[in-house]
């Protein structure tokens, strides 16, 4: 059996496939940076190691896909340092700092769903080694989003923090949901056999999932309105402008002359 | 609540015989008074040591280089998590409250070592602090692996031990890699060598002739004492460092066929500036004052596991 | 300033007053026995999995499961304090 590889794809779509694969490269280097700046709340011993294993693998899932560009002549060092806060194509979800515990499971929920959901289109992608990374990363993801599950469930216990945490939800949502784009009938990705099914299809698989949360909460979660789209709306990288300058400081590599 | 044993007591002698001739023991209901207090301080003291390494280790991660490295930090810091849950677990079985103990216990009482007191402000630390301090504490926990007369914490260590080969290897390897990369990186290394490794030699405790109370040892607790401890550290330490160029305060010294300390300590350590005096002795009392009250930096960084820092504060 | 000490409700985050344990199972290979390998504290099946997946995780584990330590019935060690120990 042969298989196919990034060469043999057309132009415009070898670009597309690599916008979606750098925006959830990028997602997941700033969720890395999350867990890093969000580990000493935790909130128990077990939870610290977890967080920090969720920071490890989150990192390891940003390498292995700039690894994976480099197929299409990227390198990987400047993919990794030699981009500023412009190029950093990050999910908008993850911007803007958590204000408390029940906003950083919000978010980090659905910027862990959202990101594997787009992935998930790959599990069958022609190239092997591409449909190899999505299924690592999803193993990957089943434990993460199985701790927002476990914490959910503890949420879903206190009326308070009920509240809070759907409040949460209902202010980040909108930021995940725009992150799949303007629902457009047609998506050349799919059309050009690469992605296993149209984006609006894998969109709409995600808002079935949060619906799905319901049950761990104890509450319907709030329904997503469409999104909306600025002029300055970034097609290439799911977002509008630059990340925010403060989270750009906390994800930056520091020290680069050290860099190997 | 049990009466206190003397060491001398004939209980407390013959179940240091037991444990001489290679009695195991399993449960709490086998110990005597004594050796329960022992072996529950030696656990709470290693328990907290792993602790300390999130608020000393982390913000490396966050001045990490690249991947690569970021990912080798908070892997090892992970881990050393890990490790502090395996300990407290077991302690939890004699009556500690874990979660008391992590969130609400003053900071300053915290049982933690000065060599993890001065968070990592690099990944150049970080390797260095993986060489040498990590190879501390794995000798300790190893000699407890293989000698603890208490079965379950022998056996817990095994994947701890497991997992710290890991971050001497780490360690090593990425000194020798900023030692060669450029004159800059050299100069930080050797100045990160300069400042732990004083601390990473205090970390096997105070010399033998000075220790009265030798319990880990009748108890079988542990098997090696401090000296023994620090001259293997020594042994794997020194070899390395002369092999490379890197300076430290330490010797093959041929007339006694061991490896010895350039300086006697305990001395003055300017923890401002991070500076050794040498030729500065201080008395064993301000030393132990000193590992008392703990680096400037010890009650802040166990204070921030026990607080929630948001929104603007982060970024 | 938004810097407060950390305030926990036990009953929810914890799984009651006392704290609720999983003993964590795994295995190499198909050739290795189901070892147990440590002990996790979580209030749901949930995070016990994933805090088992997290610390322990020292090998890349063909199988790994939990179960919550108040369901083993131990047959040799009655009347210790101790249910079940390391490996």
């Amino acid at each position: 059996m042969t298989t196919a590889t990034t060469s043999d794809l057309a132009p415009a779509v070898a670009s597309l496939l690599q916008d979606d694969l750098l925006a959830v490269a990028d997602t997941k280097l700033v969720l890395g940076n999350w867990y890093t700046e969000c580990v000493m709340n935790g909130r128990s011993l077990p939870d610290f190691a977890t967080l920090l294993g969720m920071c490890t693998a989150s990192f390891g899932q940003t390498r292995a896909i700039y690894r994976y560009l480099t197929n299409f002549g990227h390198d990987f060092g400047a993919l990794e340092r030699g981009r500023d806060a412009g190029a950093i194509r990050s999910m908008e979800l993850l911007d803007e700092a958590p204000v408390g515990w029940e906003d950083f499971l919000a978010a980090v929920w659905l910027g862990e769903l959202a990101s594997w959901m787009l992935l998930s289109g790959f599990l069958h992608n022609p190239d092997r080694q591409l449909a190899g990374l999505a299924k690592k990363v999803g193993q990957e993801s089943y434990f993460h989003l199985k701790y927002t599950d476990g914490w959910m469930r503890i949420i879903g216990e206190g009326a308070a923090e009920r509240a809070t945490f759907l409040r949460m939800v209902e202010k980040r949502l909108p930021f995940a949901l725009r992150w799949f784009g303007p629902a457009e009938a047609a998506d050349p990705l799919h059309t050009a056999g690469q992605r296993d099914m149209p984006i609006g299809k894998i969109r709409e698989a995600f808002l079935r999932e949060i619906g799905k949360a319901a049950s761990l909460v104890g509450a319907p979660l709030p329904t997503a309105r469409p999104a909306s789209f600025e002029t300055s709306w970034r097609p290439d990288a799911r977002r509008h402008g630059p990340i925010p300058a403060g989270l750009w400081e906390v994800v930056r590599f520091k020290d680069q002359e050290l860099a190997f | 609540m049990a009466t206190r044993l003397k060491q001398d007591d004939p209980r407390e002698l013959a179940l240091q015989e037991r444990i001489k001739a290679g009695f195991k023991l399993e449960d709490e209901t086998e110990m005597t008074p004594r050796y329960r207090d022992v072996l529950v301080n030696t656990m709470h003291i290693a328990a907290d040591l792993e602790v300390m390494t999130l608020p000393d280790y982390s913000p490396a991660i966050k001045n990490s280089p690249n991947l690569e490295a970021k990912i080798a930090v908070a892997s090892a810091c992970q881990d050393e998590l890990g490790h502090a849950q395996v300990m407290y677990r077991l302690l939890e079985d004699f009556g500690y409250d874990t979660h008391q103990f992590l969130f609400e216990r003053e900071a300053a009482e915290f049982r933690t070592f000065q060599l993890l007191e001065f968070p990592h402000r690099d990944y150049i630390e970080t390797v260095v602090s993986m060489c040498i301090g990590d190879r501390a504490g794995y000798i300790t926990t190893t000699d407890l692996e293989d000698n603890c007369s208490f079965g379950p914490y022998a056996r817990s260590l095994r994947k701890v031990n497991f997992e710290e080969t890991f971050h001497v290897g780490h360690g090593e390897r990425w000194t020798r890699f900023f030692w060669n990369q450029s004159p800059a990186s050299r100069q930080r290394v050797q100045e990160a060598f300069d400042f732990y490794f004083p601390l990473a030699a205090a970390w096997f405790g105070v010399p033998d002739s000075m220790k009265k109370r030798t319990d880990q040892l009748a108890y079988k607790i542990r098997g090696a004492s401090n000296d023994e401890m620090r001259q293997k550290w020594l042994t794997q330490v020194v070899p390395f460092c002369e092999e490379l160029g890197i300076r430290i305060p330490a010797r093959f010294d041929e007339e006694t066929g061991k490896f010895r300390l350039d300086y006697e300590p305990p001395v003055y350590l300017d923890e401002e500036k991070r500076v050794w005096h040498f030729d500065r002795r201080i008395t064993w009392e301000e030393q132990f004052a000193i590992w008392k009250r703990g680096s400037v930096f010890k009650v802040p960084a166990i204070r921030r596991l026990q607080l929630e820092v948001w929104g603007k504060e982060l970024w | 300033m938004t810097e407060n000490e950390k305030r926990f409700d036990r009953k929810r985050e914890r799984g009651g007053t006392t704290p609720r344990y999983y003993e964590v199972f795994a295995r190499k290979s198909s050739a290795d026995p189901l070892t147990h390998v440590g002990s996790v504290e979580a209030p749901n099946d949930d995070l016990a999995q994933v805090r088992a997946w997290f610390v322990y995780d020292q090998h890349a584990w063909k199988e790994m499961c939990v179960v919550p330590t108040d369901a083993i019935v131990t047959v040799t060690e009655h009347g210790k304090s101790a249910k079940i120990k390391m490996n």
